[in-house]
């Protein structure tokens, strides 16, 4: 093998798995492992099949061949050193090498385990630079994306933002690599394949947890099961329910907001002279919370629950004041801890 | 070289003119706006309501008249006393013809989205005045049942009245306390309905008349004194000396020298018209009462 430059491949040779030009019967080029044999020692070590610099001796090989000549019986036909490797005989010590870096993915040491990491390797390698697989990782984002939609999420969407970042990375990495056409390393191309495909991976699990942890707005679906408004000094109960259609997804909590308000504005003010108090009466344990308007209030709600039913009673404070009160129910929402 | 010399001085006085806008801009008043800085107040205050606010020889008399006079003193500000008609109250303090309105103006959760009040200074339940003659007659609402009961334009009971629990009775509405006062008196109507602090202020007037105790009508009302939002920082300083005005006993002594038919005719009257120092600072200076 000479010690010079390899000869410049064509585009296509460089890709593992192309056709390349075939080279003639017995011509193998230096650093050319179409006719599936075994690399020798020649060439960057590990580096076989798509490096551009295939062949072009390197540090490693000239620690390889020092080290093989030192130490170790050099298997037939592992390669001759090249130029800059040989040392004559006598001439002084041999350079310091390490022993992981020179047997690292040196297909001729022994022991099974380099020779198979490296076939390992080269089969990824063929995979990330096959020209079909350009596509994969953008493909699987989309599919992600899609199929996470159809599932229509609920919650607000801020709880989705790991996933919608992850999605978004995806994606992101996914386009570029599809995109990368010219002269692409393999460590670029892999290091977007892998980024996309983790980050869909990412991408899709925080979502799965997103959707199972999200909090679920059951606001317009809080009904008055009881009691009549406006609340007044006799009629000073009303009661807010939610059925199974509303608790199908279970949640550990409800928080409920509560607007507490004169019924007719034009009318003198009266509420503030009234204080409610809201009992949670099924679906979880017992709680009595005193009500301010507009301020939530967190209700423990049984596992698998199929009913919530919520008393709010309203006491004047100083009574025969004939207040009349409204109640709502403003906000209502299902949520985890 | 000549040119050096007035180019310099031109210099001299551009930067010594921007400082001085600079100066002036740094030294600019921001701060709020305010009406007690004024050497006089303007209040408007009702002219026909005797024990609240009432004119005599061109002077205000009435609480009202007592509790803003005497909270425009605790901030070292007088007060110059004008009529207000009910309908116009919120209006003037819109268009700035009034600094303040003390006028047995109730805080509504609507009138507090466009005034501020400082209030409560009083608290009175809605009632009906007949005449004496009617008394054994007329003792609760439901004999009222298709008579003829007036309220005046502004008055809240007329809203009250007509809601559905009184279809029964016959309201009607004209332009102010005087012309349901005649009616009453002249028969046309059995019964005015308007806050019960007013109408007990209309007996001390009209001995003939008397407040039925047994009937209230609606909510309670609490007055308070209104005041436009830019002046927040004078409504709060207004009713922080409310609060010092309703912890003290100022205010019994005022309330029964103006309303004595009340101190004289209703027991625990400072329990059911005197409202509490806490509720000041729920209906104070605020958009919407608090909850």
């Amino acid at each position: 093998m000479s010690r010079g430059k390899p000869p410049r491949r064509s585009h296509s040779a460089r890709r593992p798995g192309s056709a390349g030009t075939p080279n003639p019967p017995g011509q193998a080029r230096p650093g050319d492992n179409s006719a599936g044999q075994r690399r020798t020692g020649a060439g960057k070590p590990g580096a076989s099949g798509p490096r551009a610099d295939a062949g072009k001796p390197g540090r490693a090989e000239a620690a390889t061949g020092a080290d093989t000549g030192a130490d170790e019986p050099r298997p037939a036909g592992a390669g001759k050193p090249s130029g800059k490797g040989r040392r004559p005989a006598g001439s002084g010590p041999a350079p310091e090498v390490h022993h992981h870096d020179v047997r690292h993915n040196n297909p001729v040491t022994t022991g099974p385990h380099s020779i198979a990491a490296n076939d390992i390797k080269n089969v990824i390698i063929r995979w990330v630079m096959h020209p079909s697989a350009r596509w994969l990782p953008l493909l699987l984002a989309c599919a992600a994306l899609v199929i996470a939609q159809t599932t229509d999420p609920r919650g607000p969407v801020g709880q989705y933002a790991l996933c919608l970042s992850f999605a978004v990375l995806a994606v992101a990495a996914g386009a570029v690599r599809v995109l990368i056409r010219r002269t692409p390393s393999v460590a670029a191309v892999g290091a977007l394949s892998l980024v996309s495909v983790l980050a869909t991976v990412g991408g899709w699990l925080s979502f799965q947890y997103a959707a199972a942890h999200a909090d679920i707005d059951v606001t317009g679906q809080v009904q008055v099961a009881g009691g009549k408004l406006p609340l007044t000094g006799r009629d000073n109960t009303v009661t807010f329910a939610l059925g199974p259609a509303e608790l199908r997804e279970p949640r550990e909590r409800l928080r409920l907001t509560l607007t507490v308000s004169d019924w007719d504005p034009s009318a003198p003010a009266c509420t503030y002279r009234t204080s409610a108090t809201a009992y949670l009466m099924n679906g979880g344990a017992p709680a009595q919370l005193p009500v301010r308007s507009g301020h939530p209030l967190d209700f423990v709600l049984t596992s698998g629950t199929t009913s919530v039913r919520i008393q709010v009673t309203l006491a004047d404070k100083d009574p025969g004041r004939n207040c009349r009160t409204d109640v709502r129910a403003v906000s209502a929402v299902l949520h985890d801890s | 070289m000549t040119s050096a010399a007035p180019r310099r001085r031109a210099s001299v006085g551009a930067v010594l003119l921007v400082l001085t806008a600079l100066a002036a801009s740094a030294c600019a008043d921001d701060r709020p706006p305010t009406l007690l800085d004024q050497r006089s107040v303007s209040v408007g205050v009702k002219n026909d309501q005797p024990g609240t606010g009432e004119e005599a020889a061109y002077k205000f008399a009435g609480f009202d008249v007592t509790v803003a006079r005497h909270l425009l003193e605790e901030v070292g500000a007088k007060g110059h006393f004008s009529s207000v008609p009910s309908e116009n109250r919120s209006q003037v303090i819109a268009d700035g013809d009034q600094d303040l309105v003390a006028a047995t103006f109730s805080i509504t959760p609507t009138r507090m989205k466009d005034t501020d009040f400082i209030g409560p200074y009083a608290t009175t339940s809605q009632g009906v005045m007949i005449r004496n003659k009617d008394a054994g007659r007329i003792k609760k609402l439901e004999d009222l049942k298709g008579r003829a009961v007036c309220t005046w334009k502004g008055a809240i009971s007329f809203d009250e009245l007509n809601r559905e629990a009184y279809r029964s009775i016959s309201v009607y509405q004209v332009a102010d306390a005087s012309r349901c006062i005649d009616d009453l008196r002249a028969g046309r109507a059995t019964a005015v309905s308007t806050d019960q602090m007013i109408l007990y202020g209309f007996t001390q007037k009209y001995p003939e008349l008397h407040v039925v105790p047994g009937i209230v009508v609606g909510s309670p009302n609490d007055y308070g004194i209104a005041i436009a939002k830019k002046y927040r920082a004078d409504c709060r300083k207004l009713s922080d000396k409310l609060r010092d005005y309703l912890n003290g006993t100022d205010w019994e002594r005022d309330f029964a020298l103006s309303l004595p038919s009340i101190a004289n005719h209703v027991q625990n009257w400072q329990t059911e018209f005197k409202p509490s120092a806490e509720s000041v600072g729920q209906l104070s200076c605020r958009d919407a009462p608090a909850a």
